[in-house]
């Protein structure tokens, strides 16, 4: 695909691929990092994605035959990734009005039975695109357009750790308490990210997500199994 | 030598006081900031006037100051802000090494010029490291700001001589330039002129916001620039929001952001502004680049 590159600061220059939200974008810029970090591992200090951007932090300023060798791999990438690296994983999420505060308003807003959310939402694979905003946050790609609802325009000042929402265009778990502007219709109680672990996230870039509806016993069941260290992610 | 480990206690907290050192590296793919003292250059002083390590860990403080009892003698030393400083009552310079003597009380007291104030103690605040960094961060570390109730560990260091009477002079000349040096950024392709115009005459104001996440300037440049996907931003990342404001992202920014990136501070322009007050002045020099 076609990609340009900016040098920001002496240190820093970003590649951006046409601007949209796709898998095949995801998959370049895996399979550039790979081959960044494969080719240029010492003076590479960090690298960091975005929808449609790639950008590479360098342990120091670069010269230009560092930064022409750089973007001749970046016009190398291509979008075949080997295939048995990606996971599906799949996420517990309790829809219930007890654990998400903003179930009912939200099916009222969009005129849908309850059963019919939770369909929709659970029909999907989500595409883990990158991580940001917070610790553990996935940037997923994938929400059906039925679901789609503009953010609050006054942030809730605290939203619960494992809180399911929807903002936008986008779905997603809030891996931390956090203030925040989404819509939260479920709550899952698995754990996105942990500080004992390495990685401290279980899903990978590139891999997906799809959400299982369970009952509030079923629920507490695993947020106890987490807490005794019994819990293991479903993959398949 | 002896390196067993005593406390700090506090008598007072402060106000927005937190372990701080060099930053987190390498997690950013997770989502986690970098964290790390606000001001580099004098969080790097501090340990170099101790001859610590250059990522040990420091106390970082603003606005008000604690109030500290040291249970056993070390050597600490200030840097930052110009900051009035006492030791059991005694008023201290701030860049002198200070030998504690068990049971010593630190005050920290009226912030003169500057906005962040760094004490550094000789090995480092010994609290625990998470992700590779002892720097707190809301969701990382088990705490977020010093409390009463928290105490803070360091090496025991019985000094046999005193230290030199003479001390390096530390002033506040080099952040009071209004100047600030930035680069063109990643998005300085979408700004119309008239936004471009203002930017490099302007002045601008800092708001009264503090916090370690960012710092907002007063200002309302309208403009009709669609928001970015989510892209990339570093500290020093400058950010205009869709209402027309314009926020200078700093140690404790998200890895990403959604408003377009317009200018990129350089290294030392943050731990300039970083010891920007509410109401100082500012304008962007962009480097030609």
């Amino acid at each position: 695909m076609n990609i340009s590159w900016k040098l920001i600061q002496p240190n820093l220059v970003e590649i951006s691929w046409p601007k949209s939200i796709s898998e095949e974008i995801l998959h370049e810029q895996i399979s550039l990092r790979n081959a960044l970090i494969e080719q240029n591992q010492l003076i590479i200090y960090e690298i960091r994605m975005g929808y449609h951007v790639l950008s590479i932090l360098f342990a120091k300023d670069i010269n230009s035959l560092e930064l022409d060798s750089i973007i001749k791999i970046a016009e190398k990438s291509t979008s075949r990734l080997p295939y048995q690296s990606i996971k599906k994983w799949i996420v517990p999420v309790c829809y219930d009005p007890n654990l998400a505060k903003d179930l009912n308003e939200f099916c009222r807003n969009k005129k849908i039975e309850l059963k019919q959310l939770i369909q929709i939402h659970t029909s999907k694979e989500y595409l883990v695109h990158f991580y940001g905003f917070l610790p553990g946050f996935m940037y997923l790609g994938g929400l059906d357009e039925r679901l789609y609802l503009p953010r609050k325009h006054k942030p809730d000042a605290a939203i619960p750790a494992g809180a399911v929402g929807i903002g936008g265009e986008q779905t997603g778990i809030y891996p931390m308490q956090s203030p925040g502007g989404w819509h939260i219709i479920g709550r899952s109680p698995l754990k996105f990210f942990n500080i004992k672990t390495n990685p401290p996230v279980v899903p990978a870039q590139g891999d997906f997500i799809s959400f299982e509806s369970v009952s509030i016993s079923s629920y507490e069941k695993i947020a106890k199994d987490i807490l005794l260290g019994k819990y293991i992610w479903e993959n398949e | 030598m002896n390196k067993s480990l005593a406390k700090i206690r506090f008598k007072k907290s402060g106000l927005i006081s937190s372990v701080q050192d060099h930053g987190r590296f390498g997690f950013a793919d997770y989502g986690v900031p970098y964290s790390g003292a606000m001001d580099q250059f004098s969080y790097n002083l501090a340990n170099l006037l101790l001859n610590n390590d250059d990522d040990a860990a420091v106390l970082e403080m603003a606005i008000i100051g604690p109030e500290m009892i040291f249970e056993m003698p070390t050597t600490i030393v200030f840097t930052g802000a110009q900051v009035e400083i006492f030791v059991n009552g005694t008023p201290q310079p701030i860049g002198k090494l200070l030998a504690l003597q068990h049971n010593d009380v630190v005050k920290v007291g009226r912030f003169k010029k500057g906005q962040w104030l760094y004490m550094g103690i000789k090995g480092g605040i010994q609290t625990p490291r998470y992700l590779e960094s002892r720097s707190w961060f809301e969701g990382i570390s088990d705490h977020k700001v010093v409390k009463n109730n928290i105490s803070l560990p360091y090496k025991v260091f019985f000094e046999n001589k005193e230290h030199p009477k003479s001390h390096p002079k530390l002033t506040s000349n080099w952040f009071e330039t209004n100047t600030i040096d930035v680069y063109r950024g990643a998005d300085w392709d979408k700004i119309p002129k008239s936004i471009i115009r203002k930017l490099s005459e302007q002045n601008f104001t800092i708001g009264n916001q503090v916090n370690r996440m960012g710092i907002q300037l007063e200002t309302n440049l309208s403009h009709q620039i669609p928001n970015i996907l989510t892209s990339p931003v570093y500290p020093g990342t400058v950010q205009l929001t869709p209402s027309g404001n314009i926020i200078i992202l700093m140690r404790d920014a998200q890895v990403t952001g959604g408003y377009p990136r317009i200018l990129q501070l350089t290294d030392q322009s943050i731990n300039i502004v970083a010891q920007k007050t509410n109401s100082d002045v500012l304008n962007f020099k962009i480097l030609n680049y």
